[in-house]
């Protein structure tokens, strides 16, 4: 188990150099743009460029650029100072992970929530209208882009706006530092819509997950042997079919959590809320090119955490699995 | 794997049915005699899965032909501007008055915009599909069937590229291809002639490692076969070949290789899909090659080659299909959050993403804008996923109903 | 000139026409009587007292450019350092015409050669903490220095004031130099010396931020560095104050989230004769708020908001604003003219017949569509903007009215043909149908954020019309003129996002950076379509030395006029902003900065 865990660590420090490097040529060797003359704001006179050139090091052979991009990043977690204002990259990113993580963590609540019971009732009444109904609108919401269900239950529910206005709408989440681990109660009501639209989807998924899992270990032979027995159905399915049919769910949540936690894209867009996906979506508009690097290189790295979680754990969970 | 809600758009998991999918499944079509027809046979009983392909082929025809239908229905030329459609504060005209769906903020006709965003959704869903099964497949069954090294190494690739968070990558990527000329701005005749060499060099070792160091060591081996040769010529020719394009082909176009726009979009979905796909494709080669069928071929002197093409290939052909179906969705729904997110089509050409990022700014009062091309972008996804269903269900009956 | 008047979104103001004397109030009923409705009116700037104390927040879409004074550049970051610090001059918020003595004790003295300025400044001005020591004319003095070095990029100093003498013709490198020009007998005097008779246009440019004091031994190690950090550690004289710890760094500015503003506790405006009332404890600036559209909403129907930092918020919301919430917005004319320039050095844009084609050909009014329509803004028939001295003397609202070309705002197929045929005389190519027919794709740099990505876009479209070719590109605001439509070697032929908008009242400025072939720069140039051409080179050079009045304002009208006739790039708007506040807020807006004045502002 320890030389798993540790194999596991070796590997995920290898990816992590990997994606330094694939995102360092993506920023700095890609673009026709020159990164100097970025830098150098809006009045860019080329000694300003060249002083900025030798800072930045863009006068060294690009394997000496990835040594010194490589060292800050590892042994200082610096990505850089923003182009845009002269805040560090890291500083930007630790400011706006507590909006990412409420919104994720809260909405994988959510979600579960959902998905979950849906998922058991559609596989225990398989085939009846319930179940068709579930899954039906399971691969709806499925099939909605997050952002366009966003601005149709905005224009649906959001105060002063919706026809049924009720909820908070985009642009409330609070600017002055507060999040919903340090003040729950004023920041909750204003992620209330986000949580459900971000959990629609994903509810969706894992309700047609966990029906998918559910069947499919109803179908084993232990639990034919249980049934057997004469113990109770409801027996059957919650001590015996669940059990083993949930294992899965822990793994896709952990993957799913860590790619959202590098920011949710696209929720946070349509809500505004000042997580690591507007940032990076701001700094795209801006060309702002360490920032993006930033969230991007944070984003592979809460995946790829999250990756070795899930295995690790699903190691103890699940004791079939070698390693 | 992952679940590939439109907010991650990992492009990883397609739409999880149940545990049919990935590597943990043998393909179950290989009982049957003739897999492809049992398979057409139980689709065929989906009702709902054959009305999304009818809806389907009606969205192709409507792409096709969507310059026709425009006429026909009198409606306004996609890029036509009318500002005299616009009130006095310049903002949009609700449906009616020769605008079935309504205008956008520049008094374009959104009915005909709508019809022409089908235009960007599929062509980008498809070529990335196709791109993604060539390249996917083939790296797939490389990895599958000859295993050791060129496993483990293909292997890793794939986990580093999945290990990417491919919205926020692609949206990197757009953007910094966006400024300047585009992107891989390099000196194409030197890299071309530098991969070619690297290819060359790379061929000439690998056979003759293969001859000199492992033959020589070991003369008991049968001898060399064709396959066996092609496996290992693989990534010389690669590089060969790319460095051919560049040093040929792209060299004569001026600017950068990825130009901001649609090929940026297209080459990140190709790039999220590969790895995907690969896997899967892996996973069902390391299973098949263990089949009675191969080493029954094998031990009649079958060539790797021929065992690849005329014994493994057909058997994945049902798989092939079921999950390019689900790729299509979720790279169409990819296209769109791209293009919402500003990375995606360049003015003036019309996209569901973009459409509906405009009417994210005046979403309240001008509700006809963010409706219609989403409903439109909603069927679309929905009607592919419906059939993706369909087809998992036909090839792996007991994961359904 | 007077341009004293706030807009009259009421019904109520149709006593707006008795200003009309002002230019601004002349220009805008022109434009609107037609329709009978007085919205999009300037309504009186209420300067009657608020109420003091209490707190607003500004609903911010992103941070200001800069805190520093030597950098900021921006309408934004001028709003806050109006509040947080005093430069020499600076303006009431009803009177954008008369800079009033701020940091100085009264109007400069100029000498008869106009080539010395002198300014005395006020006694007793105390930085805020942690500096805490009275302000000499050496801060300024070294504000000057600094924003000639390249550590402190300046947006204009070289613009302006590089008529000073010992000026570097180019940004210092290494450590911050000396100016000889600029001497302080005392410590309350400074004394300009320049190279030129240049004293009308730079006396008025010491409304500018550059004149904001800098305490040098205070600033000299931020200022070391490259790019200077004094912009975390800005030394404050105004009735407000970023909140900052005891070593001077700015810990109330959150870039992209938020700016806390709060009293100074070292200002005392009466002692120190500050015109500023200064009503409220504080103002917090809450940043990313960029959905106008959400932001504007949560103004309207919230309590103690001002908004926007990004223009008017968007057409709907000021349409149904204007029902129900009137009392809530005001409108400022934005003092500037936006134009899409068309780059004369580049083919078929170095034709003069092609050129007056496409103005007149271009369909302005779709292009003001695009900002909110006519009630945000009258169509541009020139460069002297209302507001600007010059304007009426160029023929107000209906400036070249002599060219036909010019005044066709709805575009005119016809005329353009017209143009197109004589250019075809001249060689250009010039298809059967009487449109432009080259094989060229002429590079247009547009911008990625609305509302200027949709006037692109109608651009793209009529352009299109006319049978231009466009390589479009799409790039973020800063990226437009800094890398593409700033640089000539870029050889951008289009750049339809550009406008000029006044730093301070005057004529030449308006004209003489933007369309003087001398000013052309290889970096950072503001004369977008190149402009050259000798005989208003020279017009500008002797207008530049004629005293301020009437005769200034004629000669600076007829270059307008004659530039005009170049035709070098299509003006469409002279536009106005709409500021919003929040019921219980009373907001003044100041005709200078054309944002509402947080030292002037209160709460009802």
């Amino acid at each position: 188990m320890l030389s798993y865990i540790v194999r596991r660590l070796l590997w995920m420090v290898l990816l992590l150099i990997v994606i330094s490097f694939l995102t360092f040529m993506i920023f700095y060797l890609l673009p026709s743009a020159d990164p100097a003359v970025l830098r150098a704001g809006k009045q860019p006179s080329p000694e300003l460029i060249k002083v900025i050139r030798e800072q930045l090091g863009l006068d060294k052979p690009w394997y000496v650029q990835y040594w010194k991009y490589l060292d800050r990043l590892a042994f200082h977690f610096d990505f850089g100072t923003s182009y845009q204002n002269q805040v560090s990259v890291k500083s930007q990113i630790f400011d706006r992970a507590p909006a990412t993580a409420g919104l994720a963590i809260g909405g994988a609540i959510v979600w579960l929530l959902i998905g979950i019971p849906i998922g058991i009732i559609s596989a225990v009444k398989r085939g009846k209208l319930a179940d068709r109904l579930a899954m039906g609108g399971a691969l709806v919401l499925i099939s909605a882009p997050v952002y366009w269900l966003g601005l149709v239950s905005l224009y649906l529910f959001s105060k002063g706006i919706g026809v049924w206005g009720v909820f908070d709408g985009a642009g409330t989440y609070p600017n002055d530092g507060s999040n919903l681990f340090n003040s729950p109660f004023t920041v909750a009501p204003t992620l209330f819509l986000p949580w459900l639209v971000l959990a629609a989807s994903f509810a969706a998924i894992y309700a047609r997950f966990l029906r998918g899992n559910l069947l499919e270990v109803m179908s084993e032979d232990y639990i034919r042997t249980a049934r057997a027995k004469g113990l109770p159905e409801r027996t059957v399915i919650f001590r015996h079919g669940l059990r083993s049919a949930i294992t899965p769910i822990v793994t896709i949540l952990g993957l799913d959590l860590g790619i959202l936690l590098g920011g949710a894209i696209l929720t946070e867009s349509v809500f505004n809320i000042p997580g690591i996906g507007r940032l990076a979506v701001d700094s795209i508009q801006k060309s702002d090119l360490p920032t993006i690097q930033g969230t991007v290189i944070m984003g592979a790295f809460f995946i790829i955490l999250l990756n070795l979680l899930v295995d690790v754990l699903y190691a103890f969970l699940d004791p079939r699995v070698r390693y | 794997m992952s679940t590939g809600a439109s907010e991650l758009l990992q492009g990883t998991g397609g739409v999880v049915g149940g545990p049919g999918d990935g590597e943990a499944e043998p393909a179950a079509a290989i009982a049957a005699r003739s897999p492809f027809e049992l398979f057409w046979r139980r689709l065929r009983r989906d009702k709902v899965a054959l009305v999304a392909l009818g809806f389907i082929a009606l969205l192709v025809i409507v792409a096709v032909f969507a310059p026709l239908i425009v006429k026909l229905f009198g409606a306004h030329p996609p890029n036509d501007q009318n500002s005299a459609a616009l009130d006095d504060f310049g903002s949009a005209r609700g449906p009616g008055g020769g605008y079935l769906m309504g205008t956008d903020g520049l008094g374009r006709d959104v009915f005909s915009r709508t019809l022409y965003g089908a235009r960007v959704s599929l062509e980008v869903a498809l070529i990335t599909a196709a791109v993604a099964v060539v390249i996917g497949v083939t790296l797939g069954l490389v990895a599958g069937y000859f295993r050791g090294w060129v496993d483990s190494a293909l292997s890793r690739v794939f986990d580093v590229l999945l290990a990417f968070p491919v919205l926020l990558l692609a949206l990197g990527l757009g953007a910094a291809c966006a400024l300047g000329n585009g992107c891989i701005a390099v000196n194409y005749d030197r890299t071309g002639q530098v991969l070619i060499v690297l290819g060359i060099l790379t061929l000439v070792g690998m056979h003759g490692w293969n001859l000199l160091m492992t033959r020589r060591r070991d003369p008991d081996l049968p001898p060399l076969r064709l396959g066996e040769i092609v496996g290992r010529s693989i990534p010389g020719l690669l590089l060969l070949v790319v460095g051919l394009v560049l040093a040929v082909v792209v060299k004569k176009t001026n600017g950068a290789l990825i130009q901001p726009g649609l090929p940026v979009v297209i080459f990140i979905i190709a790039l999220a899909n590969i790895p995907y796909m690969a896997r899967i494709i892996r996973g069902q080669v390391l299973s098949l090659r263990e089949k009675e069928f191969v080493e029954a071929a094998q031990s009649l002197g079958a060539s790797n080659t021929r065992i690849l093409f005329r014994h493994i290939l057909p058997n994945l052909v049902a798989p092939i299909i079921v999950y390019t179906t689900l790729l299509i969705p979720q790279n169409i729904l990819l296209e769109a959050s791209l293009s919402f997110l500003g990375v995606g089509v360049q003015p003036p050409q019309a996209s569901w993403g973009a459409m509906i990022a405009d009417a994210a700014t005046i979403f309240d009062t001008a509700w006809w804008y963010m409706t219609f091309p989403g409903a439109a972008l909603l069927l679309t996804v929905l009607a592919f996923n419906l059939v993706g269903d369909g087809l998992q269900d036909a090839l792996n009956p007991r994961s359904g109903q | 000139m007077k341009r004293s008047l706030r807009w009259a979104v009421m019904l109520g103001a149709l006593i707006a026409l008795v200003v009309g004397l002002t230019a601004c109030g002349g220009s805008s009923s022109n434009s609107s009587s037609t329709n009978g409705s007085k919205a999009g009116e300037p309504t009186k700037v209420d300067l009657s007292a608020g109420k003091k104390g209490g707190k607003i927040t500004f609903l911010a879409a992103a941070d200001i450019d800069y805190a520093d004074p030597g950098q900021t550049y921006y309408t934004f970051g001028f709003m806050v350092q109006q509040a947080i610090n005093r430069p020499l001059y600076s303006f009431k918020p009803d009177d954008t015409t008369t800079p009033v003595p701020d940091l100085a004790a009264g109007p400069p003295e100029i000498s008869a050669d106009n080539k010395t300025i002198t300014v005395k400044i006020r006694q007793g001005v105390k930085y805020a903490p942690p500096v805490n020591r009275e302000v000499t004319t050496a801060d300024v003095k070294y504000a000057f220095e600094r924003s000639f070095s390249k550590n402190v990029p300046s947006g204009y100093a070289g613009t302006y004031f590089s008529s000073i003498e010992g000026t570097p013709a180019k940004p210092n490198t290494g450590d911050i130099k000396p100016i000889s020009g600029i001497t302080t007998p005392d410590k309350y005097t400074i004394v300009f010396k320049l190279k030129a008779p240049q004293a009308p246009l730079v006396s008025q440019a010491l409304v500018m931020p550059i004149t904001v004091p800098v305490p040098e031994e205070y600033a000299k190690p931020f200022d070391a560095k490259l790019p200077s950090t004094y912009d975390q550690y800005v030394a404050q004289t105004g009735p407000y104050m970023i909140q900052n710890d005891s070593k001077g760094k700015l810990v109330g500015r959150k870039p992209g989230k938020q700016i806390t503003m709060v009293r100074n506790p070292n200002w005392d405006g009466k002692a120190t004769g500050d015109y500023r009332p200064a009503y409220l404890d504080g103002v917090t600036i809450e940043e990313g708020n960029d959905q106008l559209e959400v932001a504007s909403r949560r103004t309207l129907s919230g309590n103690g908001l001002m908004c926007c930092d990004a223009g008017s918020p968007p057409a709907q919301v000021l349409k149904s604003a204007l029902t129900s919430n009137k009392d809530q917005i005001a409108f400022v004319p934005s003092g500037g003219t936006r134009y899409i320039a068309l780059n004369t050095k580049v083919k078929p844009f170095d034709n003069l017949n092609v050129r007056k084609a496409v103005v007149a050909g271009f369909d302005k009014n779709a292009l003001r569509q695009t900002r909110g329509g006519k009630l945000l803004g009258d169509i541009a028939t020139g460069w002297l903007p209302p507001g600007i001295p010059g304007f009426e003397e160029a023929g107000g609202l209906t400036q070249g009215k002599q060219y036909d070309f010019d005044t066709k705002p709805t575009g005119d197929l016809a005329l353009a043909k017209q143009y197109f045929a004589k250019a075809k005389a001249e060689g250009v190519p010039i298809g059967s149908n009487g449109l432009y027919n080259g094989p060229d794709k002429l590079l247009t740099i547009a911008t990625n954020a609305d509302p200027g990505k949709k006037t692109a876009e109608v651009a793209q479209n009529q352009f299109t019309k006319l049978g231009f070719k466009l390589q479009f590109r799409i790039v973020p605001q800063d990226t437009l003129y800094t890398k593409f439509c700033g640089v000539p070697s870029q050889k951008v032929a289009i750049c339809p996002n550009v406008g000029w908008f006044k730093d301070f009242t005057d004529p030449q400025s308006m004209l003489d950076a933007t369309f003087n072939g001398n000013n052309i720069l290889q970096q950072g140039n503001v004369n977008w379509p190149q402009l050259d051409v000798p005989a208003i080179n020279d017009a500008m050079k002797a207008a530049a030395t004629t005293p301020v009045g009437t005769e200034r304002n004629k000669a600076w009208a007829k270059i307008n006029d004659m530039i005009i006739g170049q035709a070098p790039a299509i003006p469409w708007i002279w536009d106005k902003t709409a500021l919003i506040a929040s019921k219980d807020v009373k907001q003044v807006p100041n005709g200078y900065t054309t944002v509402q004045d947080l030292s002037f502002s209160s709460l009802k």
